[in-house]
């Protein structure tokens, strides 16, 4: 069975590169899948359009978050994930260049498990995935978002839940 | 001869008469009255002869003259009695003795300057003289007198204070000079009258004038802190009192004002309580100003931070990846360059970082607290010497004392310094760092001492400068901005920094602090 990818929300094309290259350096056991905005994540949470079709876009088990974004921002991406989506109790790791308190007491408060810069070089990017690995995927469990556990009650099994 | 018959008095003598003689001892008994009563009384009885020789004293006046009866008995009174002769005791008494009847009067006697009240009766063979020692009420009535003289002197020649009196329904009963200069009204324009019209139709209106007097009435003093009117309408701002005068019964006789014209005084403060407004106005139109500018900085530096940022990643990332798959395959040179690319991302990052560090330490709002600075070197040394390679040694001298800090500023400064000892030393050797606080007054200085390679001289003040640099900078790592990190931040907590050294015997360099409670 495949196993549910994760989700960056990134707009620098740089950034998308680098943490794919990162993924497959830590031989990471998923798929990345990144969208550019913050309104194509809340349009990939809740299926809209093209990523209706689910098969393809499977919802994520972890979502890599940048704060500052074209259209809409981190913030109010994760804000409407805690409060409107079908996906309320996903996790969200903050990945983003900004130390400021502010940004960072914001991120706990609107909801983020996470909050991480974005290490300077690939090779810390690297090193930072497989702790996260280690830390999110090995030793924590993961919730099983809402929308799935809508789909297991109607038409039987839908995708697994990862390791 | 009173003196004989006095004394023969209480002897009474034997009589023949049965009748005479029950006359003779009441008369005795009279006699022995008169006689113990003359022996008692507090003023003073001279019995003189037509020669105005002393025929008796009583105990009072022995006592008024200082000198005992036998001493004085057959002297002539001028001779006993001092100042007596000229005066006019002497005037009165010889008119008693030659015309008779009485006389009454006041005068001085004696050295000791007393007042007396004197009375010269004329009697069958000379004249008593009775004295009564008036000094103690005369001083009195002097005193009260000289009171009254000066309080008449002080109302009637204080012209910058209207003092003016009041029966208990307010009407005037005195009215000096200062109240008719200030107020414009003549004392019989205005004596009997109520005070309303030096008030303004304002506070007339709401009964000012009344419930002032209540006031004092009640508590004593009731302060009159308003604008006046003269009688020619003319406003001016008055600072006085009013208090209430009571009779010896405790009962409300009147009441009196004391009251200075104050206008010019009241209109600076008034000028004075404008500017204090403007300037208030002003102050918060700038700090807003400022506001607006810090917040426009603070998206400046957050777009810094994203923005420039995220070029070098790549940079750097792409350089990383770079060498690591074209290790070995191309030249010694190729990778060189290769090299120098990631390392020139990498002091490139480090100094947009300390840029952002410095513009955090510069507006970060600064909330001192006791800091534990034990507890904070150690974490900070851990985190050191776990970086510097070879390892450094790090001496702590324990205890450290408390100091007043924020937390977050001074763990930075704290870093920097240590970072700055453990790195500056000569290559391949091993960093030697000691860290200790004294007391200085009110004050904790921290120290941090290297034995790395110091400071120049010329270089001392301009290291705590942004982007200055003391060693050389091809063989150090470094921004140029650490130390100005570090000057910006004590000097933001309330404390001073500073260094000393010498060129190749290390450098010690101090925090100084307020020293922190010891909670």
């Amino acid at each position: 069975m495949k196993p549910l990818p994760i989700l960056q929300v990134e707009d620098v094309e740089d950034d998308i590169t680098l943490m794919q290259l990162a993924v497959a350096e830590a031989q990471l056991d998923c798929p990345l899948i990144s969208v550019r905005d913050g309104q194509e994540a809340i349009d990939y949470l809740s299926g809209a359009g093209e990523y209706a079709e689910r098969q393809r876009y499977p919802l994520p088990r972890l979502i890599l978050l940048d704060l500052k974004l074209p259209r809409v921002s981190g913030l109010e991406v994760l804000r409407w994930i805690r409060h409107e989506s079908q996906v309320k109790s996903v996790v969200v790791l903050v990945m983003t260049s900004s130390t400021l308190q502010r940004d960072i007491n914001q991120a706990y408060l609107a909801g983020a498990n996470s909050f991480m810069t974005k290490p300077s070089g690939i090779l810390e990017l690297i090193d930072l995935l497989k702790a996260l690995e280690t830390f999110w995927f090995r030793l924590s469990e993961l919730p099983v978002p809402e929308a799935e556990q809508k789909n297991k009650q109607g038409d039987g099994p839908g995708p697994g839940s990862g390791t | 001869m009173i003196s004989d018959s006095i004394s023969k008095a209480g002897e009474g003598g034997p009589n023949p008469d049965e009748q005479g003689a029950a006359v003779t001892a009441q008369q005795n008994r009279a006699e022995q009255h008169a006689f113990t009563m003359l022996e008692t009384i507090p003023d003073g009885v001279l019995n003189l002869d037509e020669n105005c020789a002393l025929q008796y004293v009583n105990p009072a006046a022995e006592a008024m003259l200082g000198r005992r009866s036998s001493e004085l008995l057959g002297g002539k009174i001028w001779d006993e009695v001092p100042s007596a002769r000229g005066g006019e005791l002497e005037k009165q008494l010889r008119k008693v003795l030659s015309a008779g009847g009485r006389a009454e009067f006041h005068t001085k006697l004696g050295p000791w300057n007393k007042y007396y009240q004197i009375l010269i009766c004329e009697c069958a063979e000379g004249a008593f003289v009775f004295l009564r020692d008036q000094t103690e009420r005369m001083e009195l009535t002097e005193a009260l007198e000289e009171a009254e003289a000066w309080r008449r002197l002080i109302i009637e020649n204080v012209k910058e204070f209207a003092i003016f009196s009041m029966d208990t329904e307010g009407r005037v009963t005195l009215w000096n000079p200062g109240a008719e200069k200030m107020f414009g009204y003549q004392p019989k324009e205005i004596l009997g009258e109520r005070t309303d019209a030096i008030f303004i139709p304002e506070d007339r209106a709401q009964g000012v004038p009344a419930k002032e007097l209540a006031e004092a009435a009640e508590k004593g003093r009731a302060k009159d802190e308003r604008w006046h009117m003269r009688k020619d309408g003319g406003r001016f701002f008055v600072s006085g009192a009013v208090v209430p005068l009571h009779g010896e019964d405790g009962r409300l006789r009147g009441f009196t004002k004391v009251a200075r014209d104050v206008t010019d005084r009241k209109k600076l403060e008034d000028e004075l309580q404008t500017a204090r407004e403007r300037l208030e106005e002003v102050v918060a139109e700038r700090t807003a100003k400022l506001r607006e500018t810090i917040s426009e900085l603070e998206v400046f530096s957050y777009s810094v931070s994203h923005d420039l940022r995220a070029p070098l990643r790549a940079m750097r990332s792409f350089s990383q990846i770079l060498e690591r798959n074209l290790a070995g395959k191309i030249d010694k040179r190729s990778s060189e360059f290769l090299r120098r690319i990631v390392t020139g991302a990498e002091r490139m990052d480090r100094l947009i970082q300390d840029v952002l560090d410095y513009s955090r330490v510069t507006r970060a709002e600064v909330k001192l607290r006791t800091v534990d600075l034990e507890k904070m070197v150690e974490d900070i040394v851990n985190e050191q010497t776990a970086l510097s390679e070879p390892r450094a040694e790090i001496q702590i001298a324990r205890p450290l004392l408390k100091v007043r800090a924020h937390d977050a500023s001074l763990s930075q400064c704290i870093s920097n310094l240590v970072s700055n000892a453990v790195k500056f030393v000569a290559p391949g050797s091993r960093a030697k760092v000691r860290i200790w606080t004294e007391r200085r007054g009110s004050c904790v200085r921290l120290w941090v001492e290297d034995e790395g390679v110091g400071i120049a001289h010329e270089y001392r003040e301009r290291i705590f400068g942004m982007f200055e640099r003391g060693a050389d900078q091809s063989r150090y790592e470094g921004t140029g901005i650490g130390l100005a990190i570090v000057r910006k931040a004590v000097e933001r907590m309330g404390g001073r920094v500073g260094v000393e050294s010498e060129e190749g015997r290390g450098s010690k360099f101090w925090i100084e602090l307020q020293e922190g409670a010891g909670d």
